[in-house]
């Protein structure tokens, strides 16, 4: 496609992006070869057509309610449209801030383009544009089934979403954008990388909170009437904000097909866009090239000059635990997991004597620990940055395993700890089950990823695609099984232990007697 | 009798070709040994398998003395090998780098810690102890990873293109070091494409082509070999490279 276009041009700057993104899609081995087809690919492919096939099903079943019924207008139906396309601007806003950070940070070929002679407002807007599309591509995808089945119905103003979630992933982006840079300008790139990045997670963990605040500001007793949530939604439809004409009813109104509300939404939309990629760009080359030496600008810390840490446990924890601290990708994504836990947190505090609830949250937590410990896991075992060090020393690999096992589980318990205290508070033995579940939670992921280990790339993690899909779900299916003991420990069901040694046995069947072998063969 | 510090018999490794192919080595105790061979001879897979980082396909491999195949544990202890790509970790800072390493070869905490600074400051890195490697020009990254190679004191050091991407002035800082280091009786094994530093700096040259030690010796020994009496190293290993080429 691109021999089609102008060689310099924006649309042919576009093209390379794009076929980088989708180049970047396929599956990759360690040394960056394609992956070879295997169990775990098969899989993928197969729950990716089970997916888009639920998807397609769904949404062509909504798309003939929508064809029958038109969608009412009302302040009350402005708000929940209103209130949900905010949600998903911050699942966007989110997933555009981490792309901004990625498009300053990882720069291999922002040199490239930024010492050609194409002006740095074009490499801007098109890296802007790409963040945008990819931002888009997920929800418009998921729209789509649903929006052509609507249209070929009779109610093509449905196609109106599709200009809403543009003109949204747009905004996203230049808020992304700007946020990023203007972080940049206020606290440096260091601090920026990681902040940023903590800040997407909680920007997203934002979206999953308000999607629990009916359930977490009901009353516990239905007697009580209606909840501080549903006065609060009242006052605001009272204030007549919502009325047909007022900006916060845009949204409804174009997707019942108003011109007027389209062309405002999209215009904004386009303005801010612009405005961000035309006005931004300086101040992007300029961030992009005070990235590049950001990182040697460190300032001597305190912990310089402190005594070595003494034998090979000690020294691999150390080594491990500052790797894990200083990845601000990962800071990130532990951030949004406990997030995700806080609404647990609440229903327990708010029904302390409900054993149910105590229950069902010491099972969440449970499963969030064996996810931690996955994930924390792999980056350490499988994404070794330097396995030939490793491999050249005179150690004993299993004792460098244990290590790496356990530098693993202290993050995870100090984070799962900091959960654990709430829990303590409303049910100090409930806490202790719970923390005995988490051990064995956490163990067995570790113990899986240990046993299963193959050499990755760190990189993989922050795109999401580390490991074999296969073990992540025998890893959840076992965290489940945990989970299950947990809530059934709690509850004073010996039933308890059926899920237990279920755990116990999968966990054990995911061990390769060939792992000591493997590293033999590897090397000496 | 001078102790071999290296002996490798009938080492072969096949990959898709082989690599390695029935080679016989010996580097002697307080040696600088360098070992030539053009891109793709086999210099590198030799190393890595003398480090312990590639299992041999058949051979043998003894370091002063000791069976690297049957007790690697404690061959490894005496060995250094740096790669021409450093085995650092970007995250860390040099100190922390170091403070690894030593752990993972044994070294008792408070003489690595003395014997780190010592390195770095020698290695003008001193200054930027506190700084992550990750913004280190390759030939600091190269500079730190050779404090690592040396902060457990290896009797043999083995290094792939140790020069690249360094400045003049610390390229012959690396080169007073390793003669210093042979002065002092380690071994030092060195695979380069700068043929004038191998000339200038080595005891004996092996090299290498296709897997197979095409010839070994002093700079005269190889001279006497091709004919070439009086011919720089350049020459001699143009000659013998030229005239095995299949």
């Amino acid at each position: 496609m691109m021999r089609f276009l102008p060689a310099g041009s924006a649309l042919w700057l576009l093209a390379h992006e794009m076929r980088m993104g989708l180049r970047g899609m396929a599956p990759q081995t360690f040394d960056g070869k394609m992956a070879e087809k295997g169990a775990s690919q098969i899989a993928l492919i197969g729950l990716a057509i089970f997916g888009v096939a639920v998807i397609a099903i769904g949404g062509i079943g909504l798309g003939f309610l929508a064809g029958r019924f038109p969608l009412p207008q009302s302040p009350l139906v402005a708000l929940i449209v209103t209130g949900g396309s905010l949600g998903l601007f911050t699942l966007m806003l989110s997933q555009a801030i981490n792309m901004s950070v990625q498009a300053l940070f990882e720069r291999r070929d922002l040199d490239l383009l930024l010492s050609s002679p194409i002006r740095p407002r074009v490499v801007l807007t098109v890296r802007a544009v790409s963040i945008a599309l990819v931002v888009v591509l997920l929800y418009a995808a998921l729209g789509t089934p649903f929006v052509l089945t609507a249209s070929l119905l009779g109610r093509p103003e449905w196609l109106g979403l599709h200009v809403l979630l543009v003109a949204m992933a747009m905004v996203a982006t230049a808020f992304g954008i700007m946020l990023t840079l203007a972080l940049f300008a206020a606290i440096g790139p260091r601090a920026t990388r990681t902040l940023a990045q903590i800040l997407a997670g909680v920007t997203g963990g934002i979206a999953f909170l308000a999607s629990q605040m009916w359930n977490l500001t009901r009353p516990a007793d239905k007697d009580n009437g209606p909840g501080p949530l549903y006065a609060s939604l009242q006052g605001l439809l009272d204030t007549g904000l919502f009325e047909a004409g007022q900006p916060l009813s845009w949204p409804v109104q174009a997707l019942t097909g108003d011109l007027m509300a389209l062309a405002a939404l999209g215009g904004i939309a386009l303005a801010g866009f612009a405005a961000v990629s035309i006005g931004l760009a300086p101040r992007f080359s300029v961030s992009v090239t005070e990235a590049a030496g950001s990182t040697s600008s460190a300032p001597a810390g305190a912990g310089a000059d402190k005594p070595f840490a003494e034998g090979l446990t000690r020294v691999m924890i150390r080594k491990e635990l500052r790797l894990l601290a200083r990845d601000p990708q990962l800071v990130s994504q532990a951030v949004l997991r406990l997030i995700y836990l806080l609404p647990l947190g609440f229903i327990v505090i708010r029904e302390p004597d409900s054993g149910a609830q105590v229950a069902f949250s010491g099972a969440g937590i449970v499963v969030m620990a064996g996810q931690l410990a996955g994930s924390f896991a792999w980056i350490i075992i499988s994404a070794e940055d330097s396995p030939d060090l490793l491999g050249c020393a005179p150690i004993d690999r299993a004792v460098a395993d244990r290590a790496k096992l356990m530098a693993a589980l202290v993050p995870t318990l100090a984070l799962t700890a900091l959960v654990l205290a709430g829990l303590a508070f409303v049910s100090p033995l409930a806490a202790v089950v719970v923390l005995a579940g988490c051990v064995c939670s956490a163990a067995s992921s570790g113990l899986i990823q240990l046993w299963q280990q193959r050499p990755e790339k760190r990189k993989a993690f922050n795109q999401n695609k580390y490991g074999s899909i296969l073990i992540r779900f025998a890893e959840f299916i076992i965290q489940a099984l945990w989970a299950s003991a947990t809530g059934m420990a709690i509850a004073g069901l010996s039933w308890a232990l059926i899920p237990a040694a279920l755990a116990v046995g999968a966990t054990a069947l995911m061990r390769r007697p060939d792992i000591a072998a493997m590293h033999q063969s590897e090397q000496c | 009798m001078v102790e071999s510090a290296l002996e490798v018999r009938g080492l072969r490794k096949v990959f898709t070709r082989p690599a390695v192919d029935s080679l016989d080595l010996t580097v002697r105790a307080g040696e600088l040994y360098a070992l030539l061979g053009p891109n793709g001879a086999g210099k590198t897979t030799t190393l890595r398998m003398v480090a312990g980082l590639t299992q041999p396909g058949a051979g043998s491999i003894r370091i002063f003395g000791v069976d690297a195949l049957a007790d690697p544990v404690a061959a490894k202890r005496m060995v250094a090998w740096l790669p021409d790509e450093p085995m650092l970790y970007d995250k860390l800072t040099p100190m922390e780098y170091l403070e690894f390493v030593a752990g993972l070869w044994g070294v008792d905490a408070k003489s690595a810690r003395a014997r780190a600074q010592e390195l770095l400051e020698w290695l003008a890195l001193w200054g930027h102890r506190a700084e992550r490697c990750e913004g280190f020009s390759r030939g600091m990254k190269q500079k730190a990873a050779l404090a690592g190679a040396l902060i457990h004191d290896p009797k043999l050091l083995m290094l792939d293109e140790p020069l690249t991407g360094l400045d003049a002035a610390m390229a012959r800082q690396v080169k007073d070091l390793l003669q210093a280091r042979v002065e002092t009786g380690a071994t030092v094994i060195l695979t380069t494409h700068i043929l004038d530093v191998a000339e200038r700096m080595s005891d004996r040259i092996g090299i290498i082509q296709s897997g197979k030690l095409l010839a070994e010796g002093t700079l005269d020994e190889l001279r006497a070999r091709s004919g070439r009496e009086g011919k720089t190293l350049e020459d001699v290993f143009l000659d013998l490279v030229g005239s095995e080429a299949p």
